[in-house]
């Protein structure tokens, strides 16, 4: 093997930050329309922000209570020893609030309920 | 006989300063609201490690960080992030210190925190059931880079200070 040379590595980190700038600026933007919470990786709640009409708190497993609203979905409460999915905001698409050690995942997509589900009736 | 003991102590001595560092970063509050974006300091003694003694000893430095690590300041979740973190480090880190010279220990390191960082990745991917996770990739590689480079340069001047380069 030949002699590695700074030089490329440096360039190569270089590259991988500027992809990943790049993934963090193209990531889907736009507001939730629907949202998807997961505990221990299995569907808890499916919440059509359109038609929440009264903003309400959803306890989701033990641990963590999530605070619905209109404009969209936050932890409220979290009995985790960090507390970061408390500071994470709103969830947004492409900005999941998630809380590791509960295993507490709050997904939205910008997607309307009747494009996710089948439409019934 | 004397230089094994010696060996033995040098390795408990950089265990322990891994640990004391690793217990003090713990205190500090997240830098972001993304978890696991931190500083990784505790990292410099596994790569002075395996730079200064040799990788058998590097991990063992490493394994009892981990584990009294988790004693000290975490649940037993955040022991199986830090060990699926810690172990894909290590061995990504292993080979690269045989390749690389002291000289570029920082890349080394670089590397290892990448590793490590997707290593807890997945775990937290398998732990949470979904690929939501990956909405973090981006500003967990950012971070690795980051921490990866003051790190390594960090551990990097004090082997070759150590060794008198």
């Amino acid at each position: 093997m030949g002699k590695l040379k700074t030089r490329t590595f440096v360039l190569l980190f270089l590259l991988l930050a500027a992809v990943c700038v790049l993934w963090l600026f193209l990531q889907p933007r736009g507001s939730a329309q629907t949202v998807r919470v997961l505990l221990d990786g299995e569907t808890a709640a499916e919440i059509d922000l359109a038609a929440v009409t009264e903003p309400y708190t959803l306890p989701v497993g033990e641990h963590n209570v999530l605070e619905v609203t209109r404009g969209g979905v936050r932890m409220l409460k979290s009995d985790c020893p960090d507390g970061s999915c408390l500071r994470q905001g709103t969830a947004e698409p492409g900005k999941p609030v998630i809380c590791l050690p509960n295993r507490v995942v709050v997904e939205a997509t910008g997607k309307k309920a009747s494009d996710v589900d089948a439409v019934v009736g | 006989m004397k230089r094994q003991a010696k060996r033995l102590c040098e390795t408990a001595l950089l265990a322990a300063v891994g640990l004391g560092i690793f217990v003090l970063e713990a205190q500090l509050p997240p830098l972001t609201a993304v978890p696991g974006i931190k500083p990784g300091l505790a990292n410099c003694v596994t790569l002075a490690a395996l730079y200064l003694l040799g990788c058998r000893e590097a991990a063992g430095v490493l394994a009892v960080r981990i584990l009294l690590g988790a004693v000290y300041t975490g649940s037993p979740v955040s022991l199986l992030y830090s060990a699926a973190g810690g172990l894909a480090c290590y061995l990504v880190m292993a080979p690269l210190s045989r390749v690389f010279p002291s000289r570029q220990l920082w890349i080394v390191s670089v590397f290892g925190a990448l590793a490590h960082n997707a290593g807890q990745l997945a775990a937290a991917a398998v732990l949470l059931g979904g690929g939501a996770v990956l909405a973090y990739a981006p500003a967990l590689i950012l971070g690795a880079l980051a921490a990866g480079t003051f790190t390594g340069l960090a551990s990097q001047a004090a082997v070759r200070r150590i060794r008198k380069e």
